[in-house]
């Protein structure tokens, strides 16, 4: 019964938004199939072999399915729960000294799944610091070409001098491509910033201003001449943080870079940034008048890999939370799907440097 | 080059490029142009590079130091052999003012290049291929290398050309400085005026130089135009040269120099050897006495290359020849 509900749960969870009720669901069915299940049982049947057998393959199942914190949780409340309901009429089931027997066999099972667990726990984290590695590494090798390029691009671009007509075109060619040039750096570095920010040294932090932040990633951001100028800033009421001022200028590039993409999705609206500083708080607004965001995404959005955009990895979200969590900020999203979203930075006053 | 600076020598200065990628080093070099630049894609070559250049061009145009009296004898101690050594060697062209070195090198980190270059009184750049480069950032910090540039950083040759051009001249304002204060004493207050500076401008539009030396004993300055071209610039305080016609009169000379000398009409050159030459009966004041124009409280006369007294300042290669040399080895 209790395997059925999960299943629909699992069906219907392709279909809609999981809920928090739905992690409850599942997580107690778990614990009453597993663990309480084949424990109370061999309890009641007086720990018939058959029924230890079952105990073991439901001990290792368990650790198959979970991460460590929730494999102990489960098998400590599933057992106890066992225990506890065979206390109440022990007469009917097995004597202690029935059971005694299996123990050794049960801690070997568990023994095994922790084990499980931990090396599975090393592999996924070795595997993430060699994926970081691989990523710093491709990107550092593909800035030299990148740049190499783009010198030559400009080198050549002086050169044309005295061509008439046609050197007013190559002008264009070199210039466009010098723009794809800069964006493929530009994807390079956000990607790569996205993959390594599990890691945000506070020792770097220093007191930056947030308007040196936004002039900057606007700046740096490979705009093309169209969407350069659907873009304002607003950036009067300047306001001092304690941070990483390089992290800043790639989260607000994420979120420019988000709002240009829901801009041009609706083929309408435009981009604002705004600074408030009212003596409540200090913020870094980031909103468009695009397409919203979905009301099924809503939930997620810095969750990671979360994504609306058809081919986006979903990293740039998860990113400026990071970031705006590691300075003692946070970022909130405000949304009215078919008409605005909104992302607010919130970020503390810098603490008094020494 | 900057003429309202201080300097009482000043030359282009040449780049040198260092980064394990042959083909980039190549594109940067022509990015950079129209810098004279040298590329290298190993430290061991570009280091043997700059010890090579700083034996052939010694310490400088200047070695004799002199004493706080600023007396004619102690001009005549500031010996011009080692400015005529200097402009007479085509290898201060190759003098390396800034370096450009990659970060990430097999050889060595491009950080312990810079070190060994700084203390040979290059400027560095580090070209930096990380985002957020510990390295970099620390070694800018403790004063190891000058500047530093991403190379994902979408202005990256502006940025480049506008350190070149600072990091130039902070450089000749440094290492002048150390012939300056030797030669102050001897250039009789003239580098505390400012008639001279601008002097020095009003002439560029003449004959525009791209080196200038000062010589003590002159005193002017040896100006070297991008052609090798060259011509000497006899500048003195008009009170001064009054005295020198006192002492030129009490020797004994002919009438009409020693008249335009007392009016600031006429300007000796290197009174020193006029001295001793009129002393050996062996003058030609002609070489040695030029009409003079008033410039503020200055005199001044530019001397043709045919009429400069010494023979032994007459400049070896030219900026622009060292370009196009430099230019062939890359392409």
């Amino acid at each position: 019964m209790c395997a059925a509900l999960v299943a629909t749960c699992l069906f219907l969870e392709k279909r809609q938004e999981r809920s928090e009720f739905f992690y409850y669901v599942t997580y107690v069915c778990i614990v009453f199939n597993l663990p309480f299940f084949f424990f109370y049982m061999m309890l009641q049947n007086g720990a018939a072999p058959v029924w230890i057998q079952s105990c073991v393959c439901a001990l290792l199942y368990l650790a198959w399915i979970c991460e460590l914190r929730n494999y102990l949780v489960m098998l400590v409340v599933g057992v106890s729960a066992a225990f506890g309901l065979h206390a109440f009429d022990p007469a009917q089931g097995a004597q202690a000294h029935e059971w005694v027997s299996s123990v050794p066999v049960m801690a070997f099972a568990v023994a095994g799944g922790l084990l499980f667990r931990t090396a599975e726990t090393r592999t996924i984290a070795s595997n993430r610091v060699r994926s970081v590695a691989l990523a710093s590494c491709i990107a550092h090798e593909l800035r030299t070409p990148l740049l190499g390029t783009r010198l030559d691009v400009a080198t050549a671009s002086r050169r044309i001098v005295g061509l008439g007509q046609a050197e007013q075109d190559l002008r264009q060619v070199f210039a466009r491509i010098d723009h794809h040039l800069l964006k493929a750096t530009h994807v390079i570095d956000t990607l790569l910033r996205n993959v390594t920010s599990e890691r945000i040294d506070p020792g770097r932090f220093d007191r930056h201003s947030a308007r040196a932040a936004v002039e900057e990633a606007l700046a740096r951001y490979p705009f093309s001449p169209k969407e350069r100028a659907l873009v304002t800033a607003d950036v009067e009421s300047d306001f001092h943080y304690w941070g990483d001022d390089v992290l800043l200028v790639h989260a607000l590039m994420n979120l420019v870079k988000n709002a240009l993409t829901s801009v041009s999705a609706v083929q309408r609206g435009t981009v604002e940034i705004r600074l408030v500083n009212d003596g409540q708080a200090n913020q870094i607004v980031v909103r468009d008048s695009g397409g919203g965001i979905d009301p099924r995404m809503a939930g997620r959005l810095f969750t990671e890999f979360a994504s609306q955009t058809s081919g986006g990895a979903g990293l740039g979200l998860l990113f400026c939370r990071r970031v705006a969590r590691a300075f003692g900020g946070n970022i909130a999203c405000r949304s009215r799907p078919g008409a605005l979203a909104e992302f607010t930075i919130t970020l503390p006053p810098p603490r008094v440097s020494a | 080059m900057s003429v309202t600076a201080r300097a009482a020598w000043n030359l282009p200065g040449t780049v040198l490029l260092l980064d394990d990628d042959e083909t980039f080093v190549r594109s940067l070099a022509e990015a950079l142009e129209p810098s004279a630049v040298v590329a290298f894609t190993a430290p061991g070559p570009a280091l043997r590079h700059l010890h090579t250049v700083a034996e052939a061009v010694g310490s400088g145009p200047v070695a004799v130091g002199t004493t706080e009296d600023a007396g004619i004898a102690e001009a005549v101690a500031l010996r011009r052999d080692p400015l005529e050594r200097f402009v007479r060697t085509a290898s201060r062209f190759a003098m390396v003012t800034v370096a450009i070195v990659d970060q990430v090198m097999p050889a060595m980190p491009g950080t312990t290049f810079c070190a060994q270059a700084r203390a040979m009184g290059v400027k560095t750049i580090l070209l930096s291929g990380r985002m957020n480069d510990g390295e970099a950032v620390a070694a800018f910090n403790d004063g190891t290398i000058d500047r530093y540039v991403e190379k994902n950083d979408p202005d990256v040759i502006a940025k480049l050309a506008r350190m070149i051009e600072d990091l130039g001249t902070s450089q000749a304002l440094e290492r002048t400085a150390r012939f300056e204060a030797i030669l102050k004493p001897a250039s009789r207050g003239l580098f505390e005026r400012h008639d001279l500076w601008s002097l020095l401008g009003q002439i560029s539009r003449i004959f525009p130089f791209c080196e200038h030396y000062f010589d003590a004993a002159a005193p002017g300055f040896l100006l070297i135009n991008d052609q090798g071209d060259y011509r000497f610039l006899l500048v003195d305080d008009a009170d001064e040269q009054i005295r020198s016609a006192q002492i030129l009169t009490d020797v004994g000379t002919l009438e009409p120099e020693r008249l335009g000398l007392a009016e600031g009409r006429m300007l000796v050159w290197n009174l020193a050897d006029a001295i001793q030459q009129i002393e050996r009966d062996e003058i030609d004041l002609a070489r040695f006495v030029f009409p003079a124009n008033r410039h503020g409280s200055l005199v001044w006369a530019l001397i043709a290359p045919d009429l400069v007294p010494s023979a032994g300042l007459v400049p070896q290669g030219s900026w622009s020849s060292y370009r196009g040399l430099v230019r062939s080895f890359l392409t």
